[in-house]
């Protein structure tokens, strides 16, 4: 069968599954046992799916999400975020969409602490997203600023998807973690711009209010009691890390703790609190972590049919110029990443993609760096992009699929214009590479 | 949505209602593993920074937390209707044909569940007589990870079905 | 009529241990040509490695090309064949290939033989100095599995980390060094690693599994006559093949600046020592066959 026949059957299937209103999770799993059954030996591939269904999920490297998870409800059910916002709105009342404008600040310092998108989301969903709609934010200015923040925690260090793009590229990691920050900061700054132009036209999105003159006294107090606090927590995870006190996976762990002593110190974790807490944490988790375990497996599938490859072959044998080839690559793995891990879609696309970039004489870490932005664009695409489900399973409930795509595809729009940026200066990433390694 | 099926004292809503007390005791068992997970990772931390000796143990135990945690927590998340569905075709369905498919949908989830939790018992026994181990540190019995596939599949799929009843009762 | 058969190795195509593999693949397709067509589908992407000996058991692939390390826990003596200094020929001729197949047998598993790497070895490296087997006490080393007992019998610390978190965790300090070996990755690590100690450990060699569905729809003739080839005429070539692999491997560790720390005369030979004694102390607990262990160390060790 021709490769894009087998791909459209495929994901066909999958998104009718989808749109009929079948869970996301079911859906992967439906599609899986069928595909396991048709391409892996019949009921073999049944036992197999089961067995590698079950791999996937005992897997270290996912066990930030969980806890990021844990952070951010306990945040939230502790009122430390309330605190927070409260005392921005001391300080910042009458900045149109300043909790939004917060939301891609909080992008930015929690992508220096995680490396993962979706533990990202996890915690500024959890924690921010309730809150924002409370003081009357409509969903394009709560939900989508994190949604496009969030992806920033692989652009920024540390980032776990950078390192081991560079071991599966065979790419310098130390350069390719320098690289990196501009291309992110560049997006932050898209981010910012859209959101003020956006709550600019339209204002009732992010409302503004009159502030009470307030001393600064008063303003300073809130500060060091609601804001300084915050810092003990991005310490627990971020210091100790710097620190070599921690991995980056395990300080998730050390920032749940001090999320909850945190809390403890505040007299706010009543009981009830904890628990529920710990119960939210969970339920969420859960369903992203099905969800995880149905495409990595529909990932597997994909890469053993051999369709992902036809479909590289086929971009790569375009009629076009030498830029216009790599735009191909980096689009092919925008598309890719709506559906795939990014994990396979680095072993599959990288040892192909490389050589041909190197031949074509353009810089490996910029091309790099387009290709993380785009596995990082992928991920938030409508209709598959999976850090669109985490931000499902996070956001309040009565949250509607169609809100929360409405929500990202500005976001989405700012993304590609970042890859624009990029492809057209590739000085933003050679530049710092060169001044800090000479 | 499935209260009909577990109200009165018929033999059915007896048992559902067993089904749904089970759903809620394995979803906070899978709160308190997520618990013990973090605390064994910040214990790895610590014993690290005070003792210089590393829990070899942590990281594998916290991977096997999250499998258990998935499926033990999976069932109640369906009984409350709360795991990640599109809605965006199906919210603009006339509402005379909502029930139908959602009701066609529930089944077919009934199935797939039932046919996953039947082949995830097989692995799982033929793990157990293979006597087949985990290639880690700690090389645990397999089969101690993979029962609870079979066992959340099951309880997955008898949620689909209340589901689906629910559906026709409507 | 051709009988193909959908491979899948435990490495990523393009690794640098995966050309081996494509060494492999090609002299078979070439040797049985119109016989047998191996069909490699790919490596990790395809199906998670510490999955594909399941995978072979269960029919759902025909052949996988494995670490022996990755599947311990089906054929609990199966690591063995990483704990030897000898080279492929001399392991042949102890018949150690021969009692694998019969111990791989006896656990529903088909072992056609091996893609032997004999000068493929472990090395230990550092971010700071290290000033020999003492000063290894208490240093905290990332390792697989397979490595923790020669780490803890060094009194060194092992850990068992993903390989995303190793660069950063070596950055950072949150480990000192980790075990691996030298080919294919040393530039990416450059800025993270200073030193590695010599002599290297061990060896290693990839197991060549077999699904009992695929064997089956091999004639008869064929299964021999395959078996053959690989054990008596591939076998040996391949392990004679790594020395491109090898050298490039080594011009990358000399290109990123790594210092090689070189354990010598007697304290090398404790090293080497306490690698094996260890391993083999280990090996034993696992197999739980104390008479088994001893004949498989006696084919594999002097
Ligand atoms: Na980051
Ligand atoms: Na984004």
């Amino acid at each position: 069968m021709d490769w894009w026949l087998t791909l459209s059957l495929i994901l066909g299937a999958l998104l009718v599954l989808m749109m009929l209103g079948l869970p996301v999770a079911f859906a992967f799993l439906a599609v899986n046992l069928v595909g396991a059954y048709a391409f892996l030996g019949g009921t073999s591939g049944i036992e197999q799916l089961v067995i590698n269904t079950t791999d996937a999920l005992t897997s270290f490297t996912l066990v930030p999400i969980a806890m990021f998870m844990i952070m951010g409800e306990v945040m939230f059910r502790s009122g430390i975020a309330n605190d927070l916002m409260d005392t921005l709105d001391k300080w910042f009342g009458k900045l149109k969409g300043r909790l939004a404008f917060m939301a891609v600040g909080g992008g930015v310092l929690f992508s220096t602490l995680t490396g993962n998108s979706m533990g990202a989301i996890a915690l500024l969903g959890s924690s921010l997203v309730p809150e924002m709609e409370r003081r009357g934010y409509k969903k394009p200015m709560s939900l989508g600023p994190i949604i496009g923040s969030a992806g920033l925690a692989i652009m920024i260090p540390p980032s776990a998807l950078a390192v081991v793009l560079g071991v599966v590229a065979e790419l310098s990691i130390g350069r390719l973690l320098i690289a990196i920050i501009l291309p992110g900061l560049l997006m932050a700054v898209l981010y910012a711009l859209y959101i003020w132009g956006r709550c600019t036209l339209q204002p009732d999105l992010a409302p503004t209010f009159e502030v009470q003159p307030t001393p600064l006294r008063v303003k300073v107090e809130a500060g060091i009691r609601n804001i300084l606090p915050i810092g003990f927590i991005v310490f627990a995870v971020v210091g100790v890390i710097f620190l070599g006190l921690a991995t980056p996976t395990e300080a998730a762990a050390s920032g749940a703790v001090a999320t909850i002593l945190l809390a403890l110190a505040k007299r706010r974790l009543t009981v009830e609190n904890f628990r529920v807490s710990m119960f939210e944490s969970a339920n969420i988790s859960v369903m992203v972590l099905l969800i995880v375990a149905g495409a990595v497996a529909f990932s597997q599938l994909l890469a053993f049919t051999g369709t992902t490859f036809g479909m590289m072959d086929a971009v790569l044998s375009l009629p076009l110029n030498d830029h216009m080839i790599v735009l191909a690559m980096v689009l092919t793995v925008v598309l890719l990443g709506m559906f795939m891990g990014p994990l396979p879609i680095m072993l599959i696309t990288l040892p192909i993609f490389v050589p041909v970039v190197e031949q074509l004489g353009f810089d490996t870490i910029w091309f790099a760096v387009l290709f993380l932005l785009a596995i990082e664009t992928g991920s938030t695409s409508p209709p598959l992009g999976a850090a669109l489900f985490v931000m499902k399973a996070v956001a309040p409930q009565g949250t509607t699929m169609g809100s929360i795509y409405k929500a990202a595809i500005p976001f989405l729009v700012c993304d590609f214009v970042a890859i624009a940026i990029i492809f057209a200066f590739p000085q933003i990433v050679t530049v710092p590479v060169s001044w800090m390694f000479g | 949505m499935q209260q009909s099926l577990s109200r009165g004292s018929s033999p059915l809503a007896l048992l559902m209602r067993g089904v749904s007390r089970l759903n809620l005791y394995l979803a906070g068992f899978s709160a308190f593993v997520l618990l013990a997970a973090t605390a064994a990772v910040f214990c790895e931390i610590l014993s690290r920074l005070f003792f210089g000796k590393s829990l070899v143990w942590v990281v594998e135990l916290s991977g096997y937390s999250l499998l258990y945690m998935t499926f033990l927590g999976a069932p109640y998340l369906l009984e409350k209707n709360r795991h990640v569905a599109i809605d965006i075709v199906t919210e603009h369905l006339p509402p005379r044909l909502q029930m139908p498919l959602a009701f066609l949908v529930a089944l077919f989830g009934a199935a797939i569940c039932l046919y996953a939790a039947w082949y995830g018992l097989a692995v799982t026994l033929d793990q157990f007589q293979y006597g087949s181990r985990e290639t880690t540190v700690l090389a645990p019995r397999s089969y101690l990870l993979t029962w609870v596939f079979p066992l959340g599949m099951v309880l997955l799929s008898i949620q689909f079905v209340a589901q689906a009843v629910a559906c026709l009762k409507r | 009529d051709e009988v193909s058969l959908n491979v899948v190795s435990f490495t990523p195509k393009t690794a640098a241990v995966s050309a081996g593999f494509e060494h492999f693949v090609n002299a078979v397709n070439e040797e049985f040509a119109g016989e047998l067509s191996l069909n490699w589908r790919g490596g990790p992407e395809v199906m998670p490695p510490f999955r594909l000996a399941d995978a072979v058991r269960n029919n759902s692939i025909d052949m996988a090309l494995i670490s022996p390390s990755y599947y311990s826990g089906l054929v609990p003596s199966s690591s063995s064949a990483n704990f030897s200094f000898k080279n492929y020929e001399e392991i042949l001729e102890s018949g150690y290939y021969d009692r694998m197949t019969e111990i791989h047998a006896e656990r529903g598993l088909r072992y056609l033989g091996e893609i032997p790497a004999t000068d493929v070895k472990f090395f230990l490296f550092f971010q700071d100095r290290v000033d020999g087997i003492d000063d290894l006490a208490g240093k905290r080393i990332r390792v697989f599995p397979t490595g923790l007992p020669f780490i803890e019998a060094l009194g060194a610390n092992g850990l068992v980390l993903p390989i995303g978190e190793i660069y950063t965790a070596m950055e950072r300090g949150a480990i000192d060094g980790f075990m691996q070996g030298n080919l294919g990755w040393a530039e990416q690590y450059e800025d993270v690693v200073n030193y590695y100690i010599t002599p290297p450990f061990y060896r290693a060699g990839f197991s060549i599994l077999v699904s009992e569905r695929a064997w089956e729809r091999l004639p008869e003739e064929l299964r021999g006559e395959l078996q053959d080839y690989v054990r008596n005429t591939l076998g040996p070539e391949l392990d004679q093949s790594w020395g491109d692999v090898i050298a490039a491997g080594n011009a990358e560790v000399e290109a990123a600046g790594f210092e090689e720390i070189a354990l010598e005369g007697e304290e090398a030979e404790r090293y080497l020592e306490i690698a094996i004694d260890a391993a083999w102390e280990h090996m034993q607990e696992q197999i739980g066959d104390d008479e088994l262990t001893a004949e498989l160390r006696s084919m594999l060790v002097e």
